[in-house]
């Protein structure tokens, strides 16, 4: 009884562990990996379009994100395949198989069959279906091998079928950037230089026009590619930029100018001695500028304008004497000031012939109106204390050249011509001391028998000043 | 036999009911996956590239199926702790561990009675025995048969488990991959802006 019944217990034991492995063994089957296995398993064994399908269920049922990325690339692959089996029947097919592949492997075999369609359009000169194919390759495929032979090919219909040259030196710029030196980079070069000197022409006439960021924008570009000789091109953008400084300098826009003769003699390094010439010129004018400055005794922009120079030229010698020029100006300024408040003070007790010398000394290193004045008082006063009814007498013959003289004689000319000779009285010049010192009264009578002119004036010797007392001395001197 | 027989043409029959003709036409379909155009095509092939630069890191950090399951399978619950799933693998080795000793504890009973019974001398004490040996031994393969299906349901949830843990270190790469702007890609450094 015993052993029946053992054996029934291991019975019972292997059953369950039967049954446990059928478990475990169903459960994996229903694993996701499984499914992705499956599709693998179809590629390999060439069941493309059953690994497609599968994949297509795939994604939507399978949660696990990875597994259907790898399931995608199994699908991209899968549909390759089958473009290269249908390229074999129809190419149509195998475009859209390619396409469905959305791989740059497929990429590079729908690039082929474009390519075998473009050369067919050629061979029938049909270059707009030539376009198509080649603006269809570089959009789509722009890392296919072929981009370079496109971009050559599309360089030539433009300039040859359509005469677009801005396309064509726009797919140039990209062809050189992307595959320079590539052979057929180098092949578009010798086609591209053909459109050079119009763009350069172009250029000037922008540069003529004033648009210099325009024509620099034209000549940098040229400059970028090897269409032309760095030299030749090299000209052109000095001489635009040194052109660009003379309307800067016309405009008085000195510093401007100077940065741009500067930018110039790197382009142009033959043509130094030129644009240093015409730097030279421009700090000569910053210097002229400087001197009026001083002149109108504004030393900080004197000195600003100077400075300038130094911007342009380190120590150029102009510069430099003109500073010290103004710091001689400036020190010949206080010491005249000084010299001239001694000639205030000599004067104010009297010495007047010392106060003459020192307004001399300060007129010589800084001549202004007062000094002037103060000179001229001096003397004056000095003349007047050695003769001052001589000085007075002069002072009236003196007067405007004569003046009063002459009006005086023309009265009694016309005075002659209406009254006789001895009905006219002549008083002749009086000079009366007057009450101020330095100071005459100086009368002239005419005298007829119906009329009368009493002339009189009041002279400063001081000043020389003549003042008319009454109404008809002060007609005669108008 | 019949039976079976009659299952297989109902089955052949629903094969050729449902069957669909292949249509090359809608199978090349340019625009199946919704790509209008080349750009369009473009960018899922961009996203695509992305992702497959992704899985080999996914490959290293996801968790091998197998492996987990061999764990599960040796200790229950070990698996569901490898996953990052603590509570259920704290559950299925309590839930083992406890049905197994139970299961255990009676066993040895069953053992100890029948003991008394195989040394017995007298007919009652050896039916009396052989009774008492009985019952502890049915309770012993209860638990035991329920310790089995516990083990069977930790190595179904283990495979759960895994393929849920893959799948969210697959969405924390991508939720990574696309909020870093600076991506360090075959072709070179990737910045975006």
């Amino acid at each position: 009884m015993n052993l029946p019944k053992r054996a029934n217990i291991i019975i019972s034991m292997t059953k369950i562990r039967y049954l446990i492995l059928l478990g475990i063994l169903m459960l994996l089957g229903a694993c996701e990996m499984n499914r992705l296995r499956s599709v693998e398993e179809h590629y390999e064994k060439g069941r493309y379009a059953a690994a497609i399908q599968e994949t297509d269920d795939m994604i939507l049922k399978t949660k696990n994100r990875a597994l259907v990325t790898r399931a995608e690339l199994v699908r991209s692959n899968s549909y390759h395949q089958l473009g290269l089996i249908a390229q074999e029947r129809s190419t149509d097919l195998a475009i859209r198989f390619f396409k469905l592949a959305n791989s740059p492997a497929a990429d590079k075999d729908l690039a082929k069959i474009y390519k075998a369609r473009l050369m067919d359009a050629a061979l029938t000169d049909d270059y707009e279906t030539q376009l198509e194919y080649i603006s269809t390759i570089l959009r789509e495929m722009p890392a296919s091998e072929l981009v370079p032979e496109m971009m050559q090919r599309r360089i030539n219909i433009y300039l040859d079928r359509l005469g677009d040259s801005e396309a064509a030196w726009q797919d140039y710029m990209d062809l050189f950037d992307g595959y320079e030196g590539n052979s057929h980079e180098t092949v578009a070069r010798k086609t591209i230089q053909r459109i050079v000197p119009n763009k350069i022409a172009y250029g000037k006439r922008l540069a003529e026009a004033k648009y210099y960021n325009d024509a620099f924008t034209v000549y940098f570009e040229l400059a970028k590619y090897p269409v032309i000789a760095s030299d030749e091109i090299n000209e052109i953008i000095g001489n635009t930029y040194r052109a660009q400084a003379e309307d800067l300098l016309e405009a008085g826009n000195y510093s401007e100018a100077e940065i741009f003769l500067r930018i110039a003699l790197q382009y142009v390094p033959h043509q130094r001695s030129q644009i240093e010439a015409r730097m030279r010129g421009i700090v000569d004018i910053f210097i002229v500028q400087g001197d009026n400055y001083v002149k109108q005794r504004n030393y900080e922009q004197a000195t600003q304008s100077y400075q300038r120079v130094f911007e342009i030229i380190p120590d150029y010698k102009p510069a430099l004497d003109a500073i010290q020029r103004m710091h001689t100006a400036q020190d010949n300024i206080v010491r005249a000031a000084q010299l001239f408040a001694q000639a205030e003070r000599a004067e104010a007790s009297g010495k007047v012939a010392d106060a003459l010398s020192l307004y001399r000394q300060a007129d010589a290193l800084d001549s202004t109106q007062e000094t002037r004045n103060r000179i001229a008082i001096s003397q004056n006063t000095l003349e007047a204390d050695r003769n001052p009814l001589a000085f007075a007498k002069k002072i009236v013959n003196e007067y405007r050249g004569g003046l009063l003289n002459t009006r005086i004689n023309n009265r009694k000319q016309e005075l002659q011509t209406r009254y006789k000779k001895n009905e006219i009285r002549d008083s002749g010049w009086k000079f009366l001391h007057s009450t101020s010192q330095y100071k005459y009264e100086v009368r002239y009578d005419l005298i007829t028998p119906r009329e009368t002119f009493l002339y009189v004036w009041q002279v400063n010797l001081k000043d020389r000043s003549i003042i008319p007392l009454n109404k008809i001395s002060e007609d005669l001197m108008k | 036999m019949k039976r079976s027989l009659l299952t297989l043409i109902i089955l052949v029959a629903a094969c050729f009911a449902f069957a669909q003709r292949f249509d090359i036409e809608a199978f090349s379909d340019t625009t199946k996956y919704g790509w209008k155009d080349y750009s369009d095509r473009s960018l899922y092939r961009q996203d695509l590239l992305e992702r497959q630069e992704l899985l080999h890191i996914y490959e290293m950090e996801a968790n091998s199926m197998w492996d987990a399951v061999i764990k599960s399978a040796v200790v229950p619950g070990w698996g569901q702790f490898t996953n990052k799933a603590p509570t259920k693998g704290s559950i299925f080795l309590a839930s083992e561990l406890a049905l197994v000793g139970v299961s255990l504890y009676f066993y040895d009973r069953s053992l100890y009675y029948y003991d008394k019974y195989m040394n017995a001398n007298q007919v009652e004490d050896i039916e009396n025995y052989y009774n008492l040996a009985l019952a502890p031994r049915q309770y012993s393969m209860l638990f035991l048969g329920s310790a089995a299906l516990v083990w069977a349901y930790n190595i179904f949830d283990v495979i759960q488990v895994t393929g849920e843990h893959n799948a969210r270190v697959w969405e924390r790469l991508m939720e990574k991959h696309r909020s870093s702007r600076v991506n360090f890609t075959a072709n070179g450094v990737e910045v975006r802006f």
